[in-house]
């Protein structure tokens, strides 16, 4: 689904868990895309095809996903990360994600080519698209979301959800830290907020007040 | 009587022996290595992993004689000058500690400050040769359009740092490979 001209948003809808994916087309040189969170190749309960609903999606909008030439894993969960391990083969895309959850990624076969720290994230010529890239633990130590300013939209992976977190009960997760993560990322100014999940609502949040709602219902119902 | 004329599995397997032919010396020696020099690693990693003293590997090898105890020792001695590297120092040193026991207490205080300065200074090397590496990465990914603060490649990646450090340990091993031949003709009797 094409949120914007170069953001595209890819809803799961399967009854098996997966993530949302999203893609930034056209971000790189030669007009290679940038997805974030390409979920799982197939779901583990129901066996569904997370990677090929994911092409036929993309193709849908016109983008070839032999093209996409940067992963970016917001943490190493294999919802969000097994299909990386695919495109990179494949496709040969670089895997950029946070040092701290890389390791865990190791242990199921993947490799990273970018740790990514938080900081300024430039792609394309002369860094045409300037993203920010913020170190938010809480649900994974090395947890990291994605901020584009100019289109303002946020990617948060498994921090927020409509209504809802993530967990924090996983190995490396920390209440205390998600709340701090939260915290921060509610200041930024938002028109998107692209979670990780369709958690009873698709997870594609629209307009400032919409999502200013959220984190507000999240601060004050989840968080308390 | 039926009974007779079955032999028993011990009989049948004596018959068989009787008709192999006899092992070689070089063969006998072989067989006789294979089972003793497990004995000689397994005492260097039991005084690498700190179950024994560097005062206990004589007597350890007092429990053998002869061809075998030769054996067993050079086993041991090559063990531990295997452990003598650049990387670990605290198993280095206490490696060099072994043999110098094994040695009749040699004292090998200027075999571990060059192995110090070797080691600082391939740390040195490497830390000049990683910065470089991680230059020439930026370069390459910003000429795919990757770039900016939030990017450090991941050198364990990188064909061009493997080959680097490929390149830098060679250049070392010669130099380590010339202190393990000195510290185990120490223990030559």
């Amino acid at each position: 689904m094409r949120l914007l001209d170069d953001l595209h948003a890819y809803v799961w809808r399967g009854n098996d868990n997966n993530c949302n994916s999203y893609l930034i087309a056209r971000a790189l040189k030669n007009g290679r895309h940038v997805i974030i969170d390409p979920g799982h190749v197939v779901t583990p309960m129901y066996r569904q095809p997370g990677w090929r609903r994911l092409v036929q999606e993309m193709e849908q909008d016109g983008l070839d996903a032999g093209d996409i030439g940067l992963v970016i894993l917001t943490h190493a969960h294999t919802d969000h990360s097994e299909a990386a391990l695919l495109i990179r083969k494949e496709h040969g895309a670089l895997v950029a994600m946070s040092e701290v959850d890389s390791t865990m990624y190791a242990r199921l076969g993947g490799a990273v080519d970018i740790y990514l720290q938080e900081g300024e994230l430039l792609l394309g010529q002369n860094g045409r698209t300037a993203l920010s890239i913020f170190h938010s633990p809480g649900h994974s130590p090395g947890h990291v979301t994605v901020y584009w300013p100019e289109r303002k939209a946020l990617i948060t992976g498994d921090v927020i959800f409509y209504r809802s977190t993530g967990r924090v009960d996983l190995p490396g997760g920390s209440a205390t830290a998600l709340r701090q993560s939260i915290e921060r990322l509610s200041e930024l100014d938002v028109e998107y907020l692209l979670c990780g999940h369709p958690y009873g609502h698709p997870g594609v949040i629209q307009g400032k007040a919409a999502v200013e709602q959220n984190f507000a219902f999240v601060k004050t119902n989840i968080l308390r | 009587m039926e009974e007779d004329r079955i032999k028993s599995a011990r009989e049948i397997a004596m018959e068989k022996m009787a008709s192999l032919p006899g092992l070689t010396p070089e063969e006998l020696n072989g067989q006789r290595e294979k089972e003793y020099a497990p004995r000689g690693v397994a005492i260097a990693r039991r005084y690498l992993e700190g179950v024994l003293r560097s005062t206990e590997l004589e007597s350890e090898l007092h429990r053998y004689q002869g061809k075998e105890a030769e054996i067993v020792r050079t086993a041991l001695v090559s063990t531990l000058c295997e452990a003598v590297g650049l990387r670990d120092r605290a198993e280095s040193l206490k490696a060099v500690d072994g043999i110098g026991a094994l040695a009749g207490g040699a004292d090998l205080a200027g075999t571990k400050q060059e192995m110090d300065a070797i080691s600082a200074e391939l740390e040195e090397k490497e830390e000049q040769q990683q910065a470089a590496c991680e230059d020439r990465e930026m370069k390459r990914l910003r000429g795919l359009g990757i770039s900016g603060s939030a990017v450090r490649p991941n050198l364990s990646e990188s064909e061009d740092w493997q080959q680097e450090l490929a390149r830098i340990e060679s250049e070392y091993s010669q130099r380590l490979g010339d202190i393990r031949k000195r510290l185990a003709k120490l223990t030559e009797t």
